[in-house]
């Protein structure tokens, strides 16, 4: 089925024509890439936060802190792979150790009778470990499946180029309109605090 | 080569996103601090004594207000920098349910004040009223500017101080009408 579907597992060469069915299976990886480049990305930026929800978790504090950088490492090792070999080993059975680890996570949110905070894209969220990760297992384990059925085991260097800029463009694109509604927000906090400066003198 | 610039491009948007992320954060951090040290919109409530629950037109205000069944008074000085601020932000019109109050030692003064910001009496349905003098504001015994007045049902309710355009914004009050979606009945006609 996956040889008929994506031809054989030879790499995809620079001059060959993508059908529909290959496009659609480059596309599940770069849309899973892109999720997986945020979450570690901003994993990375504050490896404390997810050590806590590790810690949460049951982790004992000594590898709370290598737990949370190996699974920031294993997320953007698994982006970058399913950017450079989306239908690889690598990226099917790292797309599917990720989802199952987060669905046991999820799995452990529930059991537990106190909220553990996520920090699954970052500190910023106010995400609960719980159904959401466990309902994503089936996704995870589609996209990978997916990938790994109709897309080429590895492709050409310029169009592997081309799918980490457009992952790059897929997760700064909403940031940035994040970050200028942010600023918006703190300009108007920052005339207030301007015009409350009277009241609060007198 | 174009390869190796197209990467570099894609790098470039992975460190912006992390970066924004950071100033994202560090604008939330700044948001908190503000809200601790309590410099965010804080009104104080005005105590009212024998204004409350009276006329509006008893102190020399529009009678339209007696039949009001909400809206805000907002007085506003010619010599305060918050209501200077304040009427900037209106931008030259008066949002519905919403009166202002000019207080100005006098009448050049309160043109002026209007002139600076398209405030124009005629284009504003007789919401904007001068006191030239200050005489309503003497008559209620309102010291501070600038003020905002709650008017419901006609009686004046309650009073805040208005540190901000957004929390003047947030006080307009926004009346919740119902929808019907069936036609009235129909009174029946009798055969004659």
């Amino acid at each position: 089925m996956r040889g008929a579907a994506a031809g054989d597992r030879r790499p995809s060469s620079a001059g060959h024509v993508i059908g529909p069915v290959e496009s659609l299976g480059r596309t599940v990886a770069l849309g899973t890439a892109a999720v997986l480049l945020w979450a570690g990305l901003e994993k990375a930026r504050t490896p404390g936060s997810t050590a806590s929800t590790l810690r949460e978790l049951g982790v004992s504090h000594r590898w709370a802190d290598p737990a949370a950088l190996s699974l920031v490492a294993v997320e953007l090792v698994v982006a970058l792979s399913l950017l450079v070999r989306p239908g690889g080993t690598v990226s099917f059975v790292g797309v599917v150790l990720l989802g199952t680890i987060f669905a046991l996570a999820g799995l452990a949110g529930v059991r537990r009778d106190e909220r553990i905070r996520c920090g699954c894209f970052g500190p910023g969220h106010d995400h609960v470990l719980g159904w959401t990760q466990i309902a994503a297992l089936p996704l995870w384990i589609g996209a990978a499946v997916l990938a790994r059925t109709w897309a080429p085991d590895a492709i050409p260097a310029a169009e592997a180029a081309l799918s980490l800029c457009a992952a790059g463009m897929l997760v700064a694109t909403p940031r940035v309109g994040i970050l200028l509604r942010e600023f918006v927000r703190a300009r108007g906090d920052r005339i207030s605090s301007d015009r409350m400066r009277p009241w609060l003198r007198s | 080569m174009v390869a190796f610039l197209t990467a570099a491009v894609g790098g470039l948007a992975l460190l912006l996103f992390v970066l924004s992320g950071a100033v994202v954060e560090l604008y939330r951090d700044v948001r908190q601090l503000r809200e601790v040290a309590g410099i965010l919109d804080r009104p104080l409530d005005v105590d009212l004594g024998e204004v409350e629950n009276a006329r509006p037109s008893r102190f020399g205000l529009p009678e339209a207000l007696d039949s009001a069944a909400s809206a805000i008074v907002l007085f506003l000085s010619a010599r305060c920098g918050t209501c200077h601020a304040l009427a900037s932000g209106l931008e030259g019109r008066l949002p519905n349910r919403l009166w202002v109050i000019l207080e100005a030692r006098s009448p050049d003064a309160a043109a002026e004040f209007l002139e600076s910001y398209d405030l124009i009496p005629g284009s504003t349905d007789g919401r904007l009223l001068v006191d030239a003098g200050e005489r309503i504001a003497k008559s209620i015994g309102l010291d501070t500017t600038p003020v905002g007045f709650r008017v419901v049902n006609g009686r004046i309710t309650s009073a805040t101080t208005v540190p901000s355009l957004r929390y003047l914004t947030s006080i307009i009050p926004e009346p919740v009408s119902l929808n019907p979606r069936t036609s009235p009945p129909q009174p029946e006609r009798r055969a004659s």
